[in-house]
């Protein structure tokens, strides 16, 4: 994985749940710092895509799916723990 | 009690309640609570309760706290109207509120409450509730309304908005209060300043308005402005330059700058005018404040402008008035002063001032006394002082005041007296006029009055004053003396009637015409020289007097006055010096006549005339006595009318004459005086001569050795004419008259016989010739001039001839009648000799000759009777002036004689001299008369020109030219003679002289034995008109027996194109002869080719003016060339004149001429030269022609080095090489050498080397032309080349072998286009 790679991710939350909100702050504060200008989230709310979610294998929410550079990796939760996160994306938790 | 169903269904439902709550947790551990929701195979999400709760606890407390922080009370009510929940500020309010129908909270239903609103506030409520339900309903989308709240003590404002929650119908809706009693105010608020401000802007007449500094655009303008300016405020607004615009013109730059200024400065106050639409005038006071941004900048002015045009009119009111009142006080010329009680001065105006000659300010607060009282003034001061306290309120008084210089005046006072409100005295007022020239007026008329009377007491002339009635008023000693009336006799009578009735004549003066009625009438006085006065006695005095006219105060015309003075001595004297002046004047005009008269009846009648015109007298006469016929006849008379005139003839001659004045003065020797011939018994024919108008009259008589010889009579048409002084010149002078007679009676005889002509009485040559010459140094006295006619009559000769000699000499008498009768003085007449008459007049005009010619045809117009004959005899006039025609009178005569020949000659009736004529006639005639003798003498001879073949050269015949042997000059050709015998027609026998002589000497060399040649001689068109000219040619030829082959007659184109049918005749009678017949001078005259053929010519010879430059002007080889041809066509030789050279006769001879004439041969000579030629076969050299092989190479260069060169270059060649050094030359080389080639350089003097070869081109077609030039006159050379002038140009420098090849080229082409044998 170079540095130009472009990330794709897809953030399933729930609505106005408290987690899915926190869910998409870290994701956001997350790309701007790590991904700045190689991102693209999509937002999708299982109450409103319910076929999507059962589409992709949604079992909770919030989860995200990144879908690019492969490999897929799906993350569950609110995306606190910052490294954790960062490893399972294959990103450097010092990275820029 | 749940049936057991019913309880298992529950327990299970628990159950699984539990199981759920369990699974939930469990959940929430293993993902660390991180998880909201989850799904399920279907795909549905299922929120876990705990972020439900958080995110409902979230999203109410966000929404809470929006609503809460919303000044408006929110409420959210269901469908159904039910109020589900609300802000905080609803809660709020509604506590607050307790009891208003606002206040209520969760639970209510809203619209129940609105609904059970009663009272005033129930339509409100109502209105609400149905906003509601329609927004509920969908039916609206929005509900608003405002409405007031009054809680006590505040007034409030609401505003309600209900909107709908989403849902279709709604769900339910949004009601929302918001207080909006601040925006409320705050919008009264404006209002109400509104309101304030526009009342302000109503209702202020003056224009109020904010003008932004930047772009000086008006922000604002108060309606007076459309009032004031008539202009709208919306055209303001968009135009700010409206303003300036709108300001009379003459305000404009300045009020326009001070505005500009004022957006500097932040303020400015200004007036002006402006122009209103309709035209009207307005005064504008603007004023400008400053308006300063926030950072204290100035943005805007804020002004009001009033219009203070009313002001200003009535400022100028004011002024107007303060002026007029000033005007007023300044102008009029009367004192005003204000004193105090001390007598200081308070106010004094302007014209006290001027007056006296002091300042205001010097006046102002001094002591009146003291400045303007003459001293002593101190009694004055004190009464001043007394009278003020007296107090009268007005009063008047004079005094004299002094000014400044010292002068004084006096001044007449108008006082009043100036008082407190209390009634006290305060000082004066005083106005005052200046009297003092008035005052001294009025003395000087008391003086005046006094002297008058001295005056009109003392003077010498009459002097009376008449009323307007025409009656005298008063009357001075002298008048009273003068008319013969006692002291004041004539005061009160009627002035006209009395004393100025009638004329001198005593004819009645009317009194209409009297001038001193008119100066009464009229106002204008007169002056008057030559009346009369008539005095108490009856009598009357001559006087001259003056009027003038007499005015009361108000200038009316009240009377005059006359003043008169007797004149009747002053008179009486001038009478007589009048008389004597006249007397002088003609003593004078008749000494002046008796020195120059010639004869009596012109003294007599010039000293009657002068009597008449110089003395004044009314009538003159002389009688003269009869001494045979023994009575006396009036010999002149001047003034008398014939009636008169037979009637002194009847006494005269008559029987009662020994009674008249005029046979008493003879008798008696003495003169016969009547003073006063009306009324004089001596005058026998008074009557008549009263009537006349004569008065007095006197006879003179006239005294010749002794004896009475006659009388002067003279009649003057004043009484009392003839006074000693008179009488005493009057004799003198009839003594004179006396001496007169005597000398010329004496004389006139002696005269007489001198100067005139016996038979004719006409003045003879010599005295004529005396006038002519006192005419001539008069004329060039004064600078004018003479004519002089000298007259022929036309053959007198033959009238003696056929009627004799005293016929002859009747006529001359009669002709010299008529001229006396036509021709009068001044005319001055003579003869001159047998039939020549001459007259001679001044003549200053052009129009004098004339006149003078036309009389004298005129006079000889009628036929003369002469013995019972008419014979007509007719006038020839020889016309001279003077000073054209001669500066003496001899010069004058001699050619008036010349013109009077030229006249005769000429066959015209009169012929004006002309200077330049005689020279020219005087030459003519002597030739004329040479050229007679001549031919009578036969000073004439023949020369013969030798004309040659031009092909073989010999002599084939010639020309006979006349030559004049001249006693006195050489011989003379014929160019000098032959016009004048044509004229003279001379030549005809000249012309056959020629013929005869030429016929004689070919015979004679025929019998000689010569071989000879025909001889042509010349023809006159005169010679060929005359009809003998036939006889004459036949009559040459056969007297000298010659065959007429040997003769040829030579004609000119015009002799025979005169009359060319008679000439065609002429021509073929004598072609009939046998002689030649050539045509001469062909081409110079007009000819009609037509006629030519008609014609039987021979020859014809060529003009040698075409021969002259043929070889050089190509048109004139054309012309030859022509008329050779056309010759030739005709079958006619042709003969070529005047061949000078060789080049011209080989030019002809190429042309085809057959024979020439020339100098070339020989000119022509006499008869023994000529026998000589003929015996010697004398043949013309023809040079043999070159032969066709020959190469002939003409080089032409004015630059002998080239011609050198070219020469060297190419002679090896074996050309005959010929030079010219110029144009001209070349064409001469040409005429007479073959050439084949001719090289020419371009630049040559005169013709330049196109132009030659131009030339060359056209007269010798065949010959090659080279041009060589430097390179520098490139185009003129290929221009030559181009036209063909040239074929080939060769450059200077050249190469030679090039040169040499080029000439070799030349040649041959020549030979190609020449066939060989050419000539």
């Amino acid at each position: 994985m170079s540095i130009t790679d472009r990330y794709y991710f897809q953030l399933y939350v729930a609505d106005t749940g408290p987690n899915s909100a926190q869910a998409i702050k870290n994701l956001h504060a997350l790309c701007t710092t790590h991904l700045a200008g190689r991102h693209e989230i999509e937002m999708i709310d299982v109450f409103k895509q319910p076929i999507r979610a059962l589409t992709e294998g949604i079992l909770m929410t919030p989860t995200l799916i990144k879908l690019a550079p492969a490999p897929i990796c799906r993350i569950v939760g609110t995306l606190s723990q910052v490294d954790i996160v960062l490893d399972a994306l294959g990103l450097e938790p010092t990275q820029p | 009690m749940n049936t057991p169903a019913q309880t298992l269904l529950a327990d299970e439902l628990a159950d699984l309640i539990e199981s759920l709550h369990v699974s939930e947790r469990r959940l929430q551990e293993l993902t660390g609570g991180q998880i909201d929701s989850i799904i399920d195979h279907d795909g549905r999400s299922w929120m876990l309760r705990r972020a439900q709760d958080e995110a409902r606890i979230d999203e109410s407390a966000r929404q809470a706290a929006i609503l809460d922080a919303l000044p408006a009370n929110i409420a959210l009510i269901d469908a159904s109207g039910m109020i589900q929940s609300v802000n905080e500020a609803w809660r709020q309010f509604a506590q607050a509120n307790a009891g208003d129908y606002s206040s209520i909270g969760v639970g209510v239903n809203y619209l129940t409450t609105c609904d059970e609103v009663s009272g005033v506030e129930a339509p409100t409520a109502t209105h609400v509730a149905e906003g509601i339900r329609a927004v509920l309903s969908g039916a609206s989308c929005r509900f608003s309304l405002e409405y007031p709240c009054d809680s006590p003590g505040t007034g409030r404002w609401f505003q309600m908005l209900v909107t709908p929650v989403a849902g279709n119908p709604p769900s339910g809706a949004v009601i929302m209060h918001l207080n909006s009693t601040e925006h409320k105010l705050v919008e009264q608020a404006l209002s109400e300043s509104e309101l304030r401000f526009r009342q302000l802007a109503d209702n202020i007449p003056d224009v109020f308005y904010l003008r932004d500094t930047g772009n000086n655009q008006i922000l604002y303008a108060s309606p007076a402005f459309e009032e004031i300016w008539g202009l709208s405020r919306a055209k303001l607004y968009a135009d700010p330059k409206l303003i300036i615009s709108s300001i009379h013109i003459d305000d404009r730059e300045q009020t326009a700058e001070k505005l500009a200024q004022g957006n500097r400065t932040g303020d400015f106050s200004i007036e002006y005018r402006i122009v209103r639409p309709d035209g009207a005038l307005r005064w504008i006071s603007s004023v400008g404040f400053p308006v300063h941004n926030e950072s204290g900048a100035l943005v805007r002015i804020a002004g009001v402008a009033r219009d203070i045009t009313e002001r200003k009119r009535a400022e100028a009111e004011l002024s107007e008035s303060e002026r007029r009142f000033s005007d007023l006080l300044g102008n009029v010329q009367l004192l005003s002063v204000m004193l105090e009680l001390d007598g200081r001065i308070n106010f004094c105006n302007d014209y006290l001032l001027q007056l006296t000659g002091w300042r205001m300010d010097e006046v102002l607060g001094r002591s009146w006394f003291d400045l303007f009282v003459p001293q002593p003034h101190d009694a004055i001061k004190d009464s001043f002082k007394q009278l003020l306290l007296n107090a009268p309120d007005t009063w008047h008084h004079e005094n004299k005041i002094c000014t400044r210089t010292g002068e004084l005046r006096l001044i007449r006072w108008s006082n009043s007296v100036l008082r407190s409100a209390d009634g006290g005295v305060n000082g004066t007022a005083s106005i005052g006029e200046d009297i003092t020239e008035h005052h001294h007026a009025e003395q000087a008329l008391v003086e005046l009055r006094r002297h008058n009377d001295v005056i009109l007491a003392a003077v010498g002339d009459g002097i009376y004053s008449i009323d307007i009635e025409g009656n005298i008023i008063l009357a001075n000693p002298a008048a009273e003396h003068l008319l013969g009336y006692p002291a004041n006799g004539l005061a009160g009578k009627p002035e006209h009637s009395t004393i100025h009735h009638s004329r001198a004549d005593h004819t009645e003066y009317s009194i209409t015409a009297c001038p001193v009625q008119l100066t009464m009438i009229d106002g204008i006085a007169r002056r008057i020289e030559d009346e009369v006065l008539w005095r108490a006695d009856g009598s009357k005095f001559f006087v001259e007097y003056s009027t003038a006219p007499i005015r009361n105060n108000a200038n009316e015309l009240i009377g005059a006055v006359v003043a008169f003075r007797d004149i009747s001595e002053r008179k009486e004297s001038a009478a007589r010096i009048l008389y004597l002046n006249r007397v002088y004047a003609m003593l004078s005009g008749i000494n002046t006549l008796i020195v120059r008269v010639r004869d009596k009846a012109e003294l007599f009648f010039e000293a009657c005339r002068v009597s008449v015109e110089a003395g004044g007298f009314r009538m003159a006469m002389i009688g003269i006595v009869d001494a045979r016929a023994n009575n006396i006849k009036v010999a002149a008379a001047v003034g008398i009318d014939d009636r008169l005139m037979s009637e002194i003839a009847l006494i005269l001659s008559g029987d009662r004459r020994e009674n008249s004045m005029a046979i008493t003065a003879l008798q008696n020797k003495i003169p016969v005086i009547s003073n006063d011939s009306c009324n004089d018994p001596r005058v026998l024919l008074a009557p008549h001569y009263t009537e006349a108008g004569v008065r007095s009259l006197a006879v003179f008589p006239l005294i010749v050795a002794g004896v009475g010889v006659g009388f002067f009579a003279l009649y003057a048409s004043e009484i009392d004419f003839f006074k000693e002084e008179e009488i005493k010149l009057l004799m003198e002078l009839s003594g004179d008259v006396a001496f007169a007679i005597e000398h010329l009676d004496r004389s006139q005889q002696l005269h007489y016989l001198a100067y005139y002509d016996v038979l004719t009485g006409l003045p003879n040559a010599e005295l004529f010739k005396n006038r002519l010459g006192k005419y001539v140094s008069a004329a060039r006295q004064d600078d004018s001039g003479v004519c002089l006619c000298v007259i022929d009559l036309e053959h007198f000769a033959q009238i003696n001839d056929n009627y004799g000699r005293s016929v002859g000499d009747e006529v001359l008498r009669a002709v010299a009648e008529r001229f006396r009768q036509v021709l009068v003085e001044p005319v001055a007449l003579g003869r001159i000799s047998a039939d020549t008459y001459a007259a001679a007049i001044p003549s200053d005009h052009a129009s004098i000759p004339t006149s003078l010619r036309d009389s004298i045809h005129q006079a000889l117009e009628l036929p003369l009777s002469i013995a019972a004959r008419e014979i007509k005899v007719a006038a020839r006039i020889g016309i001279a002036l003077y000073p054209a025609d001669g500066d003496s009178a001899e010069a004058l005569y001699r050619n008036g004689e010349a013109a009077l020949k030229l006249a005769r000659n000429s066959g015209a009736r009169s012929t004006y001299f002309s200077h330049e004529l005689n020279a020219q006639i005087a030459q003519r005639y002597a030739l004329e008369l040479q050229l007679r003798t001549a031919v009578a003498e036969q000073q004439f001879v023949l020369h013969y020109q030798p004309r040659v073949d031009m092909i073989s050269g010999e002599l084939v015949g010639a020309e006979a030219l006349i030559r004049w042997q001249h006693p006195q000059r050489s011989l003379v050709g014929p160019s000098d003679f032959i016009a004048l015998t044509e004229e003279t027609g001379l030549i005809v026998p000249l012309g056959a002289w020629v013929l005869e002589q030429a016929c004689a000497q070919q015979a004679r060399w025929l019998a000689a034995g010569i071989g000879i040649v025909p001889i042509a001689v010349n023809l006159s068109s005169v010679q060929f008109e005359t009809g003998d000219l036939v006889q004459t040619v036949g009559k040459a030829l056969a007297a000298h027996g010659l065959a007429s082959k040997w003769l040829v007659l030579e004609l000119t184109e015009s002799a025979v194109m005169n009359d060319s049918d008679r000439a065609a005749v002429t021509l073929q009678t004598l072609r009939k002869l046998g002689v030649g017949l050539a045509l001469d001078d062909f081409g110079t005259g007009y000819s009609s080719l037509a006629h030519l053929k008609r014609f039987p010519f021979d020859s014809v010879k060529i003009d040698r003016s075409f021969v002259t430059d043929v070889t050089r002007n190509p048109n004139d080889a054309a012309i030859a060339g022509a008329i050779i041809a056309m010759a030739h066509g005709l079958k006619l030789k042709v003969v070529a004149e005047g061949i000078e050279t060789q080049g011209q006769f080989n030019f002809l001879r190429t042309l085809g001429c057959d024979e020439m004439q020339g100098f070339l041969f020989g000119a022509a000579v006499p008869s023994e030269e000529f026998e000589a030629q003929l015996r010697s076969r004398r043949r013309l050299n023809i040079p043999e022609p070159t032969s066709a092989d020959e190469r002939t190479l003409l080089i032409v260069d004015d630059e002998p080095g080239i011609r050198a060169a070219l020469t060297r270059m190419l002679r090896p060649d074996g050309y005959r090489i010929l030079h010219a050094s110029g144009g001209q030359a070349a064409l001469d080389m040409l005429a007479v050498n073959q050439v084949q080639v001719i090289i020419c350089d371009q630049r040559m003097p005169g013709m330049t080397g196109t132009e030659f070869l131009g030339t060359a081109a056209e007269l010798y077609p065949n010959i090659v032309r080279m041009i060589l030039s430097g390179f520098t006159d490139l185009n003129i050379v290929t221009d030559a080349v181009n036209r063909g002038a040239a074929f080939k140009f060769l450059t200077k420098p050249w190469d030679d072998n090039q040169l040499r090849e080029h000439v070799r080229d030349a040649f041959r082409r020549y030979r190609q286009t020449v066939p060989v044998s050419s000539h």
